[in-house]
């Protein structure tokens, strides 16, 4: 998947479970713009698989908020309990 | 967690309680992607922070998580293999770094347990409880760190600990064709430690699971798994795994010897222990080796291996030592298995391996199918650490053995010839057989060394020659009943002492002359 298109400009992989309003997009056009340093655009995927929270994907950074995530961090937190 | 009993409302409460101290951390990951994925390799990129051996995670599309270990650093690309499933891994799947180079667990928990080589128990006895991880790959201590190998690892072989002595911290390969006893020599190493305080280590590299599963009934039955850990990467299991399996076996064993009986470190007032690793066997893991080297890409070399196979063993091997007295006094013996084709140990991995080791005992199938088990050519068989790895008492009567039996085998040819010969030829002829018969023995019986320096001790003394060749066995063994009976305080003063003093020699004598007389075929 690639992260540039054709007008330079860096495009954001966002997974959520329903779609963004507009307040929220365009925050999150504006932070991450600001940590970029270039102009941002999201490509958006609505993943009912993710339940709830969201998943942005820039180039090889992921900032993954989701429940899915969250569900499956706290089963293998469970299941590798004790384990060193 | 804390005990707890069978109840659903503790259960629920423990879960509850589980589940709101975990918390979450909303850090940002570096992720790459796969590219490519096919022969147990996958292509992936981003993760420019990648290490070399480092363990990453696939996350499949399932949510399976499978492990893979970061060889290829290329300019684009990282090239990696996978340890686990690798049907689960497809093209754009999530690749996240874990920050660590390959790790196992290790413990006091490990020792009886069979497990693979990433620590994952295999025998269904239950988790095991851990104390700690080491990393597989662990730079072998430097020139000071260690101190000359001076204690015996007895064999309870015969025919090793009389001519080819092993001390503790030496590396003896054990070399020959298939079928011919490499995996006996070791297991009979495995249980004369039983009452030593020696922790055995048998790394099981590419072989049958039935086959392993024998070992493993074998070692319980002669009580020798209690202190004995297997590691088992069996033939179905993935290169990688074969390929990490013996490091994983030493670094298991590492614990034991840079680590007191107590958890903490070794060093002059909280001794190491002493460990012997078995590698069966290095040639399988040079072939899953080259197998993971050809699937990335890497320029093939001679025979196809790899141009590093030479590093992948040496470095291995380096990690046995014997460690100073400042660092604790442990040490790790390692016994390191090579399969030769139809004998020829002039190929390219069993040189590579006998140039590494400090010594080989080589095993020959013309001598097997003659009826001399362990199958063992002394000829040829070497330990580079020889004499200080043995006891006076053993140096005393093994010295003249392996000259008797070079001679001997050099004028066998002449033995058809019969009555025709000098008498001093005879003599040689005569000695040399019942020396043969001497050093044959059956498995799983292995002999404490003051067994071994009586039954020596009284081949020398010339009190087999009368005997037919065929019976010296039962001679020895009936020998050995007797004195134990009648005699053990000779045994004990040869083990207490370490040596044969003169009133010993003599009272050792007139025992055997005794059995001897009363002896009959």
């Amino acid at each position: 998947m690639t992260s540039v298109n054709d007008k330079n400009v860096l495009v954001a992989q966002v997974a959520t479970a329903s779609p963004l309003s507009d307040a929220a997009r365009a925050r999150l056009v504006e932070k991450l713009t600001t940590q970029a340093g270039q102009p941002v655009e999201l490509e958006e995927r609505v993943t009912p698989a993710v339940i709830g929270g969201i998943r942005v994907q820039l180039g090889d950074r992921l900032y993954d908020a989701t429940v899915l995530a969250r569900l499956r961090a706290v089963r293998s937190a469970l299941v590798n309990a004790g384990e060193v | 967690m804390a005990e707890v009993t069978l109840d659903a409302t503790a259960l629920d409460q423990l879960l509850v309680g589980a589940v709101d101290a975990w918390k979450p951390d909303a850090a940002v990951e570096t992720v790459g992607t796969v590219i490519q994925v096919g022969d147990g390799i996958a292509r992936v990129a981003g993760l420019d922070g990648a290490m070399q051996g480092e363990l990453l995670e696939f996350s499949a599309q399932d949510g399976r998580v499978v492990a893979g270990l970061a060889l290829n650093l290329e300019e684009g690309e990282i090239g990696a293999v996978l340890t686990g499933d690798v049907d689960a891994v497809k093209e754009n799947d999530l690749v996240r770094s874990t920050g660590r180079l390959v790790d196992v667990p290790v413990g006091e928990g490990l020792l009886g347990r069979v497990v693979n080589p990433l620590g994952e128990p295999l025998d269904g006895k239950g988790p095991i409880s851990y104390d700690g991880r080491r990393p597989v790959e662990f730079r072998a201590p430097g020139v000071i760190e260690r101190k000359g190998v001076h204690q015996p690892m007895q064999t309870g072989l015969l025919a090793v600990d009389s001519m080819i002595p092993i001390g503790r911290g030496q590396r003896e390969l054990i070399i020959g064709d298939r079928q011919i006893g490499k995996t006996a020599i070791a297991i009979d190493t495995i249980i004369n430690q039983r009452d030593t305080d020696v922790i055995c280590v048998y790394v099981a590299i590419g072989q049958k699971a039935s086959t392993v599963a024998g070992i493993v009934e074998t070692l319980e039955s002669y009580g020798a798994m209690e202190k004995t850990i297997v590691v088992s990467a069996a033939a179905s299991d993935s290169a990688p795994l074969q390929y990490i399996a013996p490091m994983a076996g030493c670094a298991m064993g590492e614990y034991f010897i840079y680590n007191g009986a107590d958890g903490k470190p070794a060093n002059e007032s909280n001794p190491g222990r002493h460990v012997l690793c078995v590698y069966d066997d290095l040639s399988k893991q040079a072939v899953a080796y080259r197998q993971m080297s050809l699937t990335l890409r890497r320029p093939p070399g001679r025979e196809a291996y790899p141009g590093d196979v030479f590093y992948l063993h040496s470095r291995l091997l380096e990690r046995a030592v014997k460690l100073s007295d400042a660092n604790g006094g442990g040490s790790l013996t390692a016994l390191p298995i090579i399969e030769t084709q139809a004998g020829d140990i002039s190929a390219y991995i069993p040189t590579n391996v006998i140039s590494i080791t400090d010594g080989q005992i080589f095993l020959q199938s013309d001598l097997f199918f003659q009826g001399i088990r362990p199958a063992i050519n002394p000829g040829i068989s070497v330990s580079r650490v020889g004499g200080n790895a043995q006891i006076k008492a053993m140096k005393q009567v093994a010295g003249s053995l392996r000259l008797d039996l070079a001679q001997y085998r050099e004028m066998e040819a002449f033995a058809q010839f019969g009555s025709d010969l000098d008498d001093a030829t005879k003599q040689i002829l005569n000695r040399g057989a019942r020396v043969v018969e001497l050093l044959k023995q059956p498995r799983y019986v292995p002999m404490p060394v003051e067994n071994q320096v009586l039954s020596i001790f009284a081949v020398n003394k010339g009190f087999a020659d009368p005997i037919d060749p065929s019976k010296v066995a039962a001679f020895r063994d009936g020998l050995i009943d007797y004195v134990s009976t009648n005699h053990a305080d000779l045994l004990a003063a040869i083990r207490d002492e370490g040596k044969i003093s003169d009133e010993t020699d003599a009272a050792l004598t007139e025992a055997i002359a005794a059995y001897a007389q009363a002896f009959v075929a």
